[in-house]
């Protein structure tokens, strides 16, 4: 575990911020901190940057307590995110750079790498306020990222990102991952989680409410419903079924039938399988896995 | 410590290379020398062309006596008055003073006739001659010299102030230098203190709405971002006042003649004033001061999402500081005011009421009284601040109120 919180709790003045919030973060993975707005995610991110401490319970850093020097392991790309408008790009990375504990030939040497693979090097000398804000965006992602932190933690990083730069952002948080180092990022955006993170954890009303890897959740939630593209007669089948099943649509495709069932008492696919095989010629057999977006609303709306 | 550092090397090379502190540093000492130099200059000018002035006495008190100005010169003419006027409109002449005869025995009507309006510096020596030259041949009559009635009218009386201090030493006063240099240094603190004051509100206020500053304290301490910030701008003011005193020693230096009135007094204000025990007590009261109001006035930027906000929680520092300059002139005129006393002891107003009182005579005792009191509530509130800052910071959206800053400060973090 590169990192793990345990128990923390967050009291503001007149809300509960984090309430027993633990998780558990393995090396060299992605992981996603998910949770409608308010839930208290940017508040245990902060919490792990040490700019607010818990009320109580603890963070663990590559398996001890964590602390202060910490920060120069940390990469931190926060959801309110800007740069000095009146100072020059490179000058402006610099001291982020050596703030973060870089000697000053360090420094330098790693953001010309940088500048050179975004292609950005002609604004080294240009004011912050002459960027647009994707450039600024590029910008601020080399500054967190220049110190080879060891954990990387971006707040909602795709949120005001252009598509071009979402993109970008994506294949350097996965290169990143490649290279040993451990990311957590908090979003909205369901998709992204499905396609980058291995672990989850999702932040309601200031608790842990769901946490662990991310195919294990989907089929956890899985409802059990199959869909099950055939040829044949269709009462048959229906026949074969049984009586433990409800059917919940059944249509007519144009080269073969359609059947959508929900299993009510649990069942192994193979022996429900082997059944209806008998009769029909399966065409496809496919178990329904909610996407992360159906869990999120769903536990969020139970929740209420 | 290494990151104060790096905070302090921004603050200052980025103010340090702002157009508008290249031309306050350059451009103050130059237009304080222009504004001793002008009238100078123009003086000069006016001494381009000698000119002639036709006299006409028929009264016979001036005869042929009238003293020549810097650029005029008097010529004494015995023709009838119209014969005159005309050749004053060939211009021959500058201008004709005729001066009547009358039946008593003065002067009669005087006037000048001109074609362009004689300046009135040029009409005042010529009266004050007239009137001397007048009362000069009445005074013949009675047999009494020139001399004798200004020993008389004109005693040259000059009261002279000596101060005696405990050892029995004695030491001349001079009150009115006293007040001016003390007014200059109180000043001078009270536009320094506002001015950068102002300055690290908004360098506070750019970090929040730029929304720089949670990436910058995801790196170092919200107190050492301050403490950086504060001292990062202190450098600054003490370079701009390093840059003037080189200047104006320059400027002085340079036009050595034109300013030897300036010269002049500065020597007086050094002779009258304990020149070490100003220095000290200015440098140090500017520093200390300008730390505690520097703290407030990060707290005031912390407490505000943009600048707009601010005009009314920058009382907290700015009326303190106006209330300082106030009792400060109070001071400078009436040093035993007992309002003397407790404004140089409130560390709020001390900075700029001890500066005034120095001059008058205050015992090291109270100075350094005055220096503890101020030291002390530098670091409270410098304590205070930190603690208000680092939650002020990340709070967007709402204007705290005073009450809420108060309950800041006992936030855990």
């Amino acid at each position: 575990m590169v990192l793990r919180t345990e128990n923390i709790v967050k009291q503001y003045a007149c809300h509960l911020a984090l309430d027993n919030v633990s998780i558990e973060v393995p090396q060299a993975s992605i992981y996603g901190l998910l949770g409608p707005n308010g839930a208290g995610k940017t508040t245990l991110l902060r919490i792990i940057n040490q700019i607010t401490a818990p009320d109580s319970g603890e963070v663990y850093f590559d398996g001890r307590k964590l602390q202060e020097n910490d920060v120069y392991s940390i990469g931190y790309l926060p959801e309110e995110r800007g740069l000095y408008k009146k100072m020059k790009v490179g000058e402006q990375a610099m001291y982020f750079a050596r703030l973060k504990g870089l000697t000053k030939h360090d420094a330098e040497k790693n953001l010309r790498e940088w500048f050179q693979k975004f292609e950005i090097q002609a604004w080294w000398n240009k004011k912050v306020e002459e960027l647009s804000k994707g450039m600024a965006q590029k910008v601020q992602f080399i500054i967190t990222i220049l110190h080879n932190p060891k954990l990387l933690i971006f707040d909602e990083p795709f949120s005001g990102f252009d598509p071009v730069n979402v993109k970008l952002l994506k294949t350097e948080i996965l290169n990143l991952k490649k290279q040993g180092a451990t990311i957590i990022f908090s979003t909205h955006n369901m998709a992204s989680v499905e396609e980058i993170c291995d672990y989850i954890t999702l932040i309601n009303k200031s608790k842990n409410v769901l946490s662990g890897q991310i195919d294990e959740i989907r089929h956890n939630y899985g409802d059990n419903v199959f869909e099950i593209d055939y040829r044949g007669e269709t009462d048959k089948l229906k026949e074969n079924i049984g009586d433990n099943y409800l059917i919940l649509d059944s249509s007519e495709q144009k080269f073969f039938r359609k059947i959508k069932i929900k299993a009510t008492v649990k069942e192994a696919r193979n022996t429900l399988l082997s059944r209806i095989i008998k009769d029909v010629e399966i065409v496809n057999f496919n178990e329904i896995i909610p996407s992360m977006n159906d869990i999120f609303i769903k536990l969020v709306e139970e929740n209420k | 410590m290494k990151k104060i550092l790096l905070v302090i090397k921004r603050e200052f090379i980025i103010r340090i290379k702002k157009k508008s502190f290249i031309i306050m540093t350059v451009l103050t000492p130059i237009l304080f020398a222009c504004l001793a130099l002008v009238p100078a200059l123009i003086s000069q000018i006016k001494s381009e062309k000698e000119k002639t002035i036709t006299v006409l006495d028929e009264s016979g008190f001036i005869g042929n006596e009238l003293k020549d100005m810097r650029t005029i010169k008097f010529v004494y003419e015995n023709k009838p008055i119209d014969s005159l006027k005309n050749n004053l409109l060939r211009n021959k002449y500058y201008a004709v003073l005729h001066i009547e005869k009358s039946e008593e025995n003065t002067t009669g009507n005087i006037t000048m006739y001109s074609e362009n309006a004689v300046s009135l510096d040029v009409l005042n020596v010529i009266k004050t001659q007239i009137t001397i030259l007048s009362a000069q041949t009445k005074l013949k009559e009675y047999d009494i010299s020139v001399e004798q009635i200004t020993k008389i009218l004109n005693p040259n009386l000059n009261i002279k102030n000596r101060l005696i201090n405990e050892d029995g030493n004695e030491k001349e006063s001079n009150a009115a230098a006293l007040t001016g240099f003390a007014m200059i240094c109180g000043i001078l603190i009270f536009f320094i203190i506002l001015m950068f004051g102002i300055q690290i509100m908004r360098g506070v206020i750019e970090e929040k709405s730029s929304r720089i500053i949670e990436i910058i304290i995801s790196s170092i301490k919200p107190m050492h971002l301050m403490l950086g910030k504060i001292i990062g701008v202190a450098l600054v003011v003490l370079t701009q006042i390093l840059i003037w005193i080189v200047l104006f020693a320059l400027i002085i230096f340079v036009a050595q003649s034109q300013f030897s009135d300036i010269v002049n007094q500065l020597q007086n204000y050094i002779n009258a004033v304990s020149f070490t025990k100003m220095f000290i007590c200015l440098i140090l009261y500017l520093i200390l001061g300008y730390l505690l109001y520097a703290s407030m006035f990060a707290i005031v930027g912390s407490a505000v999402d943009n600048e707009s906000d601010t005009q009314q929680l920058q009382a907290i520092a700015s009326v303190p500081l106006m209330i300082g300059y106030f009792i400060m002139i109070v001071v400078s005129t009436q040093p035993d005011n007992p309002l003397a006393f407790w404004g140089s002891m409130i560390p709020f107003t001390s900075p700029m009421v001890m500066l005034a009182r120095i001059p008058f005579g205050v015992s090291w005792f109270e100075i350094i009284l005055s220096l503890a009191i101020l030291t002390a509530t530098f670091i409270l509130f410098t304590w205070i601040a930190a603690r208000i800052y680092r939650v002020g910071i990340l709070m967007y959206g709402k204007k705290a109120s005073i009450k809420e800053l108060i309950k800041w400060i006992k936030y855990k973090r």
